[in-house]
């Protein structure tokens, strides 16, 4: 523990402090006053509640955030998921009732279609926000085609399993914490500091022979494997399909990785700081409940967090490095760009 | 150092080539290195040099050609391939991540890892200090990101990384373009130790015929894609390499100076500072070419920023015509008659808008000249921009091709062709002849000489000593975010120049 | 490129042939996006060509009603095309389209006069969200994506409390009238269309203001050093894309004779699709209208034969999906070879 807060007062002091504290202290505010505004807030059923409501959110921006830190953007997530979820609640009776095979299946036709995407980004260099919309085109349509209505069912066993509870804490916070702690494996492993090199500096990551498309397929692939997790726990927690498309959950997914600090130039970041972001934003939601807001305000509070979230650190230093990245460099560097030569 | 697990290796190259588009970049290229040697590449920008060793370290698959190292042919058919061939290569436009730190760069693209998979920082972390502190380089911390080390410091943890591979091959590509001079003798000493050591055979690719004969033992010139020349020694008449790197002599690139101009300044600078720019004086008469050396980073960019309003002055203040001037931004200096040409200096493609027309880019700064109510008169525009081309010596098809099209050259040339249509007074040219090859080299030093007889004030910055000689009626010398006094016609040599952008200390190697 | 003198042995048919394809050499050499704009032009009338062949095509109408529909998707790619040429991205296409109409219907129902008063506010409304877009990504620095996305989250909470239990009013009867009216048997929308790619076009590729819009896409900073205000161009370019945005609102509500909350979402994706279809780098800097005003006839040309076929829905995203992948991979391929 002690070298990790070294490092941590290292970095600060340094002036490149992790990516995450912003995140944390946004989330210890809202903490703080979710705790002060609702009615037993901490109480186990309002735990399961919100853990329920951010296991979704949170495991699909784990997944967004790999993505993300290679330097590209998913907009497939929510056709992923709306697929997905189609697909266990038409399905799962073909499979036999085995609910781990199903899962498996699941989450492995999730890390399939990322597979795919991957190939499309590092393989066929396609940009991945044609990639990813055209992925998301394709999804949506196969999730109609597999359900042209909401409707289904599933088992009370699964939607128990993995929406009810594990002993003392909220399954969905279970599933947060082992898909946090496969990311904290993910980005140990040699892919991590692939993943980290190539949305750093792709050229270079290749000139030192990082095998750059293997990485991109992986990080896809990964993302992918995420969404089906998060498609698991969706379809436990809504016991039924929906092959309709969630914009909202798109525009959440982006602020909760925002909020969790990765920056969307890539090389940089983390997953679980994401979770906090998810966290964040489904307390700021409940605080809102509670304290009166209708319910419409609350994309307008959101926008305006996001926004202001993303301002001190954009205004700050490195303007330099958004101009690497497609589409999100704050076009006028040169204004910027100050003395530096 | 441990001993080295094979011998140095010979390094033979034959039939090389490779072609983007219509461009030659490698057109037959051969090359022959000795066991153990250090081995000059030379060449003048364009000549092939980077092409050849982006193909020897793997990035860039050639259309022919065969390499062997060692006797033994090598596939280099990617970075990895390159790597287990046992090349290592320290980049020009280095090979660094800048979010992740110098151990974790350095360690990749294998970085160590425990029983389970995992990669262990620790490891890898004192792996790199081990490197550094081998190599002589232990000042740099292996946690610091990247990003925020200096340019030399970058260039050095680059090449220790190369260093670090052991390899049998080890490729140095104009490794001393970032560095300072202290670097420079920490690079020499450690390729010396490297030669003692005798395991490897050093490629080091540069331009710089001064370290090249201070470090290699042999040499190959290439011109055009292909080798133009060769010599066993490093010991040849300077004349006979430039012929070979130029194919003509030295004297007939530059052309004849004017008579120094007198009268009084056009553009005047009164203890300027401006970030890094501590403090800078300067008087620039109608139809001079004031030079300004500098090694690099020691403000001179700024300078050329600041007096086109393109960066805040701080301090001082500019006069033009005699007339106290404060130009807030780029469109105030254009407006009073100054114009610049400003090449990023990580990247020399940068200067123009590419994939816009030869047109469009000259007639950018003066479009509304061009215009009614913003509606573009296309004609007027096209007469002036073909008019500005003849000028320029370039072929009038650049008028509608997008500039990335055309060659390094030709691009530099209508990057400074947009102040011709703007009839600027003031010229800021900053660096200008980077990544020129050497025809259009002399193309552009006429051209400017002509802007001057025709009453142009220049200010010219270069990283070429040469051009500053040659071309400039007086120079000054930036060191540590000061410009030095002018120095005459008379007595711009290189010594005078090297000794002012060293500080005053002149290192007893350097040749005059 | 000249092609020498003729001598009146020369003037057979083959020299002007020989003649022509120089010509026609020089002109897609000289306007390079030529290529790309003809082709999507080409399989646009492929795709119907190959309806038709199938069956699923059999009436003249159905183009006509393809490219009605395609106006509206061109309009709003066009402000996503100025926006991704100046290097940004637009998200806030959906909620800006709707709140257009929404503003629109409402004062037009308060108010009197024909709507006017409806229709040149909701334009302005949209117009000013430009400006705020603008102001984020060119003063506080903040990337395109994050600042528009932001727009039009904030958007969708203004929606969604202003509408709250109150019915969405309805179009002015004259919007209404001019939307569904036509000129013999071309819609009025289309002559609307074909003006508005003419005058788009003129305005990117004749006036400063899009030289300009070219240039900062290429490169901010070689703009910057060659006195271009930056920052004002970014701004002016947000608030003509939110001005688009709003007009296809204002257009949609008098065709679809009112306003709804969801009105505007269906365009985001496909603005994106037919601007990168039609030849415009999704890095910036370089396309054009025209281009894009293939990519939009196109992609609603797929959506619409295939709407008129007995495939589902469902069926018919996956083949837009498929269709959008092996269009952007060829374009991809053409870039690098070419």
């Amino acid at each position: 523990m002690t070298p990790l807060v070294k490092g941590v007062a290292a970095r600060v002091r340094g002036g490149n402090p992790p990516a995450i504290l912003g995140s944390l202290v946004v989330l210890a505010v809202l903490l703080l006053l979710y705790g002060s505004v609702k009615e037993e807030a901490f109480s186990n059923f309002t735990l399961q509640e919100v853990a329920t409501a951010t296991a979704t959110l949170a495991i699909l921006a784990v997944g967004q955030t790999v993505v993300v830190i290679s330097g590209g953007f998913d907009f497939s997530p929510v056709a992923v998921l709306a697929f997905l979820n189609v697909f266990l609640v038409t399905q799962a009776e073909h499979l036999g009732g085995s609910y781990v095979l199903t899962a498996i299946v699941v989450v492995a036709i999730g890390a399939a279609i990322g597979a795919i995407n991957g190939i499309l980004v590092g393989f066929l260099r396609i940009q991945s926000i044609i990639a990813t919309i055209s992925m998301f085109f394709v999804l949506s349509g196969g999730a109609l085609a597999l359900l042209d209505q909401p409707g289904g069912s599933v088992p009370t066993n699964f939607s128990l399993a993995l929406s009810g509870e594990w002993g003392p804490i909220p399954a969905s916070a279970g599933v947060i914490a082992i898909v946090g702690l496969l990311w904290i494996l993910l980005k140990n492993l040699r892919f991590g500091r692939h993943l980290y090199a190539v949305g750093s500096n792709a050229a270079a990551a290749f000139a030192r022979g990082v095998p750059v498309r293997g990485t991109l397929v992986a990080t896809y692939a990964f993302a992918g494997l995420f969404y089906g997790v998060a498609a698991l726990n969706y379809t436990a927690a809504t016991a039924s399909g929906d092959p309709r498309i969630n914009f909202v959950l798109l525009v959440q997914l982006f602020a909760a990785v925002v909020i969790g600090g990765t920056a969307f130039g890539g090389g940089r970041g983390g997953a679980i700081g994401s979770i906090v972001g998810a966290l964040c934003l489904i307390l700021l939601e409940s605080i809102l409940f509670s304290v009166g807001v209708a319910s419409y305000y609350t994309p307008i509070v959101f926008g305006a967090v996001l926004l202001a979230v993303v301002l001190p650190s954009a205004i700050g230093s490195d303007a330099n490095r958004f101009a690497r990245r497609i589409l999100v460099r704050p076009r006028h560097t040169a204004a910027s760009a100050g003395g530096e030569g | 150092m441990s001993a080295p697990l094979t011998s140095a290796p010979d390094v033979r190259i034959r039939g090389l080539r490779k072609a983007y588009g219509s461009t030659h970049a490698l057109d037959g290229a051969d090359l022959d290195a000795q066991a153990g040697a250090v081995h000059a590449v030379i060449g003048e920008n364009g000549a092939g040099k980077s092409t050849l060793v982006k193909v020897l370290a793997g990035l860039v698959v050639p259309d022919e050609g065969t390499a062997e190292i060692g006797g033994a042919a090598v596939d280099l058919g990617s970075p990895h391939h390159a790597q287990q061939a046992g090349v290592a290569t320290a980049f020009q436009e280095l090979s660094l991540a800048p979010d992740l730190t110098v151990a974790e760069n350095l360690s990749l693209p294998s970085p160590p890892r425990n029983r389970f998979g995992i990669v262990s920082g620790r490891a890898s972390r004192s792996a790199t200090r081990e490197a550094l502190e081998r190599w002589e380089a232990g000042h740099i911390d292996p946690l610091a990101r990247v990003g925020g080390l200096s340019l030399s410091a970058k260039q050095q943890v680059e090449i220790v990384g190369a260093l670090a591979q052991e390899p049998r091959l080890l490729i140095l590509d104009e490794p001393t373009a970032a560095l300072g001079r202290t670097e420079v003798e920490w690079l020499f000493r450690q390729v010396g130790r490297l030669r003692a050591s005798g395991g490897c055979t050093v490629l080091f690719v540069s331009h710089r015929l001064s370290e090249v004969r201070e470090l290699c033992d042999s040499m190959t010139v290439m011109r055009n894609g292909r080798r133009a020349g060769s010599s066993d020694s490093s010991h040849i008449d300077e004349e006979r390499i430039i012929n070979m790197m130029i194919g003509e002599s030295l004297a007939q690139v530059f052309p004849e100076r004017s008579p120094e101009p007198t009268g009084s300044p056009v553009l005047t600078a009164r203890q300027i500072a401006s970030g890094r720019l501590e403090s800078a004086s300067l008087e620039l008469r109608k139809g001079e070419i004031l030079g300004i050396a500098g090694l690099q980073d020691h403000g001179q960019r700024q300078l050329f920023r600041a007096l086109f309003g393109a960066d805040r002055v701080d301090s001082g203040h500019i006069e033009l015509d005699g007339r106290a001037v404060r130009f807030r931004s780029p469109r105030s200096a254009i407006r009073a008659g100054i114009g610049i040409s400003l090449v990023p200096e990580e990247r020399a493609t940068e200067g123009a808008l590419p994939t816009m027309s030869g047109r469009a880019n000259l007639t950018l700064p003066t479009l509304d000249r061009f215009a009614r109510f913003g509606w573009i008169n296309r004609r007027r525009e096209e007469a002036a921009a073909l008019e500005a081309l003849r000028a320029l010596d370039i072929a009038e098809r650049a008028l509608w091709e997008p500039v990335e099209a055309l060659s390094g050259g030709n691009q530099q040339k209508i990057i400074i062709g947009k102040w011709l249509i703007a009839e600027a007074r003031v010229m800021l040219l900053y660096d200008p002849t980077r990544g020129v090859d050497i025809r259009t080299k002399s193309e552009i030093y006429r051209l400017i000489a002509e802007l001057a007889a025709g009453g142009t004030s220049v200010l010219l910055y270069s990283t070429d000593l040469d051009e500053i000689i040659n071309l400039c009626h007086r120079a000054q010398v930036c060191y540590r975010g000061a410009l030095g006094a002018p120095i005459g016609a008379e007595n711009l040599t290189n010594q005078a120049l090297l000794t002012e952008m060293l500080g005053g200390q002149l290192p007893k190697e350097v040749a005059a | 490129m000249e092609v020498g003198g003729a001598h009146p042995a020369d003037v057979t048919a083959s020299a002007t042939f020989t003649k022509l394809v120089a010509r026609w050499r020089e002109a897609l050499s000289r306007y390079p996006n030529l290529r790309a704009v003809l082709t999507v032009w080409l399989v646009f009338l492929a795709v119907f060509a190959l309806g038709a062949a199938l069956g699923w095509v059999t009436h003249l109408s159905q183009v006509e009603t393809a490219l009605v529909l395609a106006v509206f998707a061109l309009v709003v790619a066009f402000g996503q095309n100025v926006v991704i040429l100046s290097g940004g991205i637009d998200l806030s296409v959906p909620l800006t389209i709707t709140s257009a109409g929404i503003f629109m219907t409402e004062l037009a129902s308060s108010s009197g006069s024909h709507g006017i008063l409806g229709i040149v506010g909701a334009l302005a409304f949209a117009t000013a969200i430009g400006v705020w877009n603008g102001v984020w990504v060119a003063y506080l620095k903040v990337s395109p994506l994050i600042a528009t996305l932001g727009t039009n989250i904030i958007l969708t909470g203004v929606v969604l409390a202003y509408s709250q239990g109150k019915p969405i009013g309805s179009a002015p009867q004259p919007l209404i009238d001019f939307m569904t009216g036509s000129v013999g048997p071309f819609s009025n929308v289309l002559f609307m269309g074909i003006i508005f790619t003419i005058v788009a076009t003129l305005l990117l590729l004749r006036t400063t203001f899009g030289r300009r819009i070219y240039a900062i896409g290429n490169s901010p900073d070689v703009s910057y050093l060659s006195g271009i205000r930056t920052r004002g161009v970014t701004i002016a370019v947000y608030a003509l894309a939110s001005f688009s945005y709003g007009l296809a609102g204002v257009m949609l509500s008098g065709w679809n004779r009112n306003a709804s909350p969801l009105m505007g979402d269906p365009f985001l994706f496909p603005s994106i699709a037919a601007v990168v279809l039609g030849g415009t780098s999704i890095l910036g800097g370089r396309g054009n209208v025209v281009g894009t005003a293939g990519g939009a006839a196109l992609f609603t040309a797929i959506g619409t034969i295939l709407a008129a076929t007995t495939l589902p829905p469902s069926t018919r995203d996956i083949i837009i999906g498929v269709v959008l992948i092996v269009a952007v991979v060829m374009i991809q391929r053409e870039r690098v070879t070419g």
